[in-house]
């Protein structure tokens, strides 16, 4: 499968430091990610892999850098971007922790993905679908969504974050505090996903899972990408495997 | 800067100070005078304010309900036996016949006021954040309601006057030594950096072994004595007390003057005393001339804002200006 | 102790419970957004009122179209104070945004001050509102009715605008996780800004309910009773607009019967009752009756 024929990344993010405070989180840390693919970023704990993200989808401004994003339609500068243009250019990000609305109910998270959509009937055709790939979802629909279990909420979450039709998905730490089946199932729903046309750019601290998904992976270290490739050969070296697949 | 003994400092400013004011009392007219003494009676109540909130990072409002119960009470033994009758015939005798010299009465007053802390902080000071900023206002206004109402102590609404100028600016200036002096030990002892972890991070200073309760209330008791000091002193300036001057404008006054000084740093709250009182009074003319009351306090909220956007931690921060640590510096500790 | 006397307090309580409530779910929504107690809301009733009395008296605008006016006018106000005073705080610590609001409070009042003089003012509203009207064997007054009415139906108004419009979801995703409402296209300095402008609204309208209820309007006019709205929405459960509502109207019934049933020489201590009130059930029920966990971001 030739991912890599168009020359331009989509999304590219160029040098960026970025600063928590007066923490130096990241250091000239660049990526891209071409149209099609799954990229996974891995690494330890604290290494920056959620600022990173938070960075992309403009939460966070890098004070040096630049990050664009080249769908069909032009180029955004993302670095230079509010949330809301950022997410209206394509973007979903699936925030660490899940962050489903606990108090809203299931149909309203829902609902929330959709937010800056006017297109009712394609609205509540997605809606179907999703609750198709996720069965769970249109039973528990006027359910409170903090009534839902980790792995429920998780596909909530990518529900909710598909809703907003992204052609760039990213999610952090999908796998956190989900039991190893659930995680597969997750897992291979990213899979479809993918196959349906969305680029996923995954944040993971389950390298295994995160290399086997990955057409290319990315590790970070510290705030600094150390590593870079496609994941098949970094599941094979020496030294991510003693790092962050057990030896 | 570092001095070998802190104490030669204190007594050489102290000296220094004594002798500007007594170079004041005898240069100055009545009026500057009396806003000095205004200016000092401020600056004790800030201080003891910066203990409370300051050093523990509790966020009291109630202090001007502890002044009034400092105030009233020192007043009430103050009071001249002969008058008293004819002012507060429901008085209690024993209370009727008691006309104490200042300074037992201020102290007691401020004991009684610290009384009054030790019981309502149990109760209150179990909430946290910007909730026991409401509770201390609802304590406040129940001892407004209180003063208001008990006529019998208190005079009601009509409060005490008549009362004897027993203040003047050397009584102001022992007692501005006292809080300062206090507040200095804690700060830099062992106890104020107990009290200053709790401000920090309350988590990590229960796991140390400090007993927040404890901290918090002995905070709440020692601003609470001082608060009651001040309210004595006051009310022996303005020779009359009414329960309307200890009211949440007063208790706003005092938290400008912490906040725009630097929560935390005793210099930033006779600095911030400083700062207010004679704004207050340069003002004073240009209201009355102008017909502009009020004018003054909306420029002191502004300020207050304008600090709390872009200088949140006030002026000195925590800091003090200079450091008169009290154990000596350790040079050269040889690692084995 | 008739029947008469008892429908009579309670009719009474009805009228300040829902003056109450109008000022009372601003202080809730304002607290669910941003987690920020705003001292200040009290303020906007008495901003209400005088520009109630601008209106009517200065440019002779029909009441009818003062109702409106006043509320957009205290409408634009809330968001002129949230864009000024509290946005350039978010993220700083919960009792910064306090003091923060206390200082606007303090300010608008001298403003009051400085540009109205402390002097009370009358205030009349057509005659035809001081009507006297009788149910049964209760009297009250036209506005007293127009109060009863309208609140509950603004209260209606807002649930249905919070619960069911994408609006409204838009500020329940907010008051719940501003970063995540974000990342689904929430404007949040939007969102929030409206928030204040129906919050300032409604206290507006209280404000041009209470002048035309009580006759008579001053510059500190706001402060108890936004402080006692305060207190109605932490009885209900702060964050929370239905307990809000049931906390201003458990509040206005007790006020009154506290003054109605007990012996007169207790009545003076009326607002120490409402404020031993908060007291107590902030340290019993910290969330209010009504009020979930809303975790403090500290």
């Amino acid at each position: 499968m030739s991912i890599n024929d168009s020359k331009i990344p989509f999304l590219s993010v160029k040098e960026i430091d970025v600063f928590r405070g007066a923490t130096h989180v990241l250091y000239n840390v660049s990526l891209h990610v071409f149209q099609g693919e799954i990229v996974s970023l891995i690494g330890a704990n604290g290494a920056g892999k959620s600022t990173t993200l938070r960075t992309i989808s403009g939460l966070i401004r890098p004070q040096k850098g630049t990050i664009s994003y080249t769908p069909q339609n032009g180029v955004h500068a993302l670095h230079s971007l509010d949330v809301e243009d950022i997410v209206k250019a394509g973007i979903g990000h699936c925030p660490e922790g899940r962050g489903i609305f606990s108090q809203m109910s299931v149909y309203e998270n829902l609902l929330m993905g959709a937010f800056l959509r006017k297109d009712t009937t394609a609205i509540a055709k997605d809606l179907g679908e999703i609750c198709e790939m996720f069965p769970i979802l249109s039973e528990r629909a006027d359910q409170p969504a903090g009534n839902l279990s980790g792995g429920e909420q998780m596909m909530l979450a990518m529900g909710r974050a598909l809703m907003g039709r992204p052609n760039l998905l990213m999610l952090d730490e999908p796998s956190l505090g989900l039991a190893p089946l659930v995680v597969e199932t997750i897992f291979k729903h990213l899979e479809g996903i993918n196959k349906e046309g969305v680029t996923i750019l995954l944040v993971e601290q389950n390298a295994i899972m995160a290399l086997a998904l990955s057409h290319r992976t990315y590790v970070l270290e510290t705030g600094r990408v150390v590593m870079e490739g496609d994941s098949s050969d970094l599941a094979d070296d020496e030294n991510v495997r003693k790092a962050y697949l057990g030896g | 800067m570092h001095w070998k003994n802190p104490y030669i400092v204190i007594v050489c400013i102290t000296l220094i100070v004594s002798a500007l004011l007594w170079g004041a009392e005898r240069a100055v007219n009545d009026y500057i005078l009396t806003i000095m003494q205004f200016v000092g009676i401020n600056i004790i109540l800030a201080t003891s304010l910066n203990l409370t909130n300051g050093f523990t990072g509790l966020f009291s409002v109630g202090h001007p309900a502890f002044m009034a119960i400092g105030g009233y009470t020192t007043a009430l033994l103050t009071f001249p036996a002969i008058k008293a009758p004819l002012f507060l015939p429901e008085l209690p005798s024993w209370l009727l016949g008691i006309e104490m010299s200042f300074l037992p009465a201020l102290v007691i007053g401020g004991l009684v006021a610290a009384a009054t802390a030790f019981i309502i902080g149990v109760p209150i000071l179990r909430l946290k954040g910007h909730y026991l900023a409401v509770g201390t206002i609802a304590f406040l206004v129940i001892v407004n309601v209180l003063l208001t109402n008990m006529s019998s102590i208190t005079r009601g609404p009509l409060g005490l006057n008549g009362l004897s100028p027993f203040t003047n600016i050397w009584w102001i200036f022992l007692w501005v030594v006292v809080v300062c002096y206090v507040s200095w030990r804690i700060k830099f002892s062992s106890y104020g950096r107990a009290m200053i972890s709790m401000r920090e991070n309350e988590m990590a200073a229960e796991c140390c072994g400090i007993n927040l309760a404890h901290m918090r209330i002995m905070a709440l008791a020692i601003g609470a004595f001082f608060a009651g000091v001040g309210g004595g002193l006051w009310a022996h300036l303005i020779t009359a007390l009414t329960p309307n001057t200890f009211s949440l404008i007063m208790a706003f006054n005092l938290v400008v003057m912490v906040v725009v000084g630097g929560s935390g740093s005793i210099t930033g709250s006779v600095v911030g005393a400083i700062i207010f009182t004679t704004t207050i009074e340069i003002f004073r003319p240009i209201e009355e001339g102008f017909e502009l009351y009020g004018v003054a306090e909306v420029l002191l909220a502004l300020l207050l804002i304008v600090i709390l956007i872009f200088r949140p931690k006030g002026l000195f921060g925590t800091k003090e200006p200079f450091s008169i640590p009290q154990t000596p510096k350790i040079r050269n500790i040889e690692v084995s | 102790m008739n029947f008469e006397y008892i429908a009579q307090q309670l009719i009474n309580g009805l009228i300040l419970g829902s003056l109450y409530a109008l000022v009372a779910v601003g202080f809730s929504m304002i607290y669910g957004i941003i987690r920020l107690i705003n001292f200040a809301h009290g303020e906007i009733i008495m901003i209400g009122a005088f520009t109630t009395l601008g209106l009517l008296s200065t440019l002779g605008l029909p009441f009818w179209l003062v109702i409106p006016a006043v509320i957009l006018v205290c409408a634009g106000t809330g968001i002129i104070i949230e864009k000024a005073a509290f946005r350039p705080m978010r993220g700083a610590p919960q009792v910064t945004g306090f003091i923060a609001s206390l200082g606007v409070s303090i300010m608008l009042q001298n403003l009051g001050i400085l540009l109205l003089t402390a002097q009370p003012r009358n205030f009349s509203i057509p005659a035809y509102a001081q009507k006297t009207v009788k149910i049964g064997s209760v009297t009250c007054q036209l506005i007293d009715i127009v109060i009863i009415i309208t609140a509950p139906l603004f209260m209606v108004m807002l649930m249905v605008i919070v619960n069911k419009t994408r609006l409204g979801r838009g500020m329940r995703a907010t008051a719940e996780n501003l970063d995540v409402a974000r990342l689904m296209g929430v404007n949040v300095n939007r969102t929030i800004a409206l928030t204040f402008a129906f919050g300032a609204g409604l206290a507006g309208f209280a404000g041009l309910m209470w002048g035309g209820k009580f006759g008579q309007i001053d510059p500190l006019m706001g402060f108890v009773p936004g402080l006692k709205s305060f207190i109605a929405a932490v009885i209900g459960g702060v964050g929370s607009i239905p307990g809000a509502i049931l906390g201003s109207y458990l509040l206005g019934m007790a006020e009154i019967w506290f003054v109605g049933f007990l012996p007169p020489v207790y009545s003076s201590y009326r607002d120490a009752f409402v404020f031993g009130l908060l007291i107590i059930v902030l340290l019993i029920l910290p969330n209010g009756l009504l009020g979930k966990n809303i975790e403090e971001r500290a």
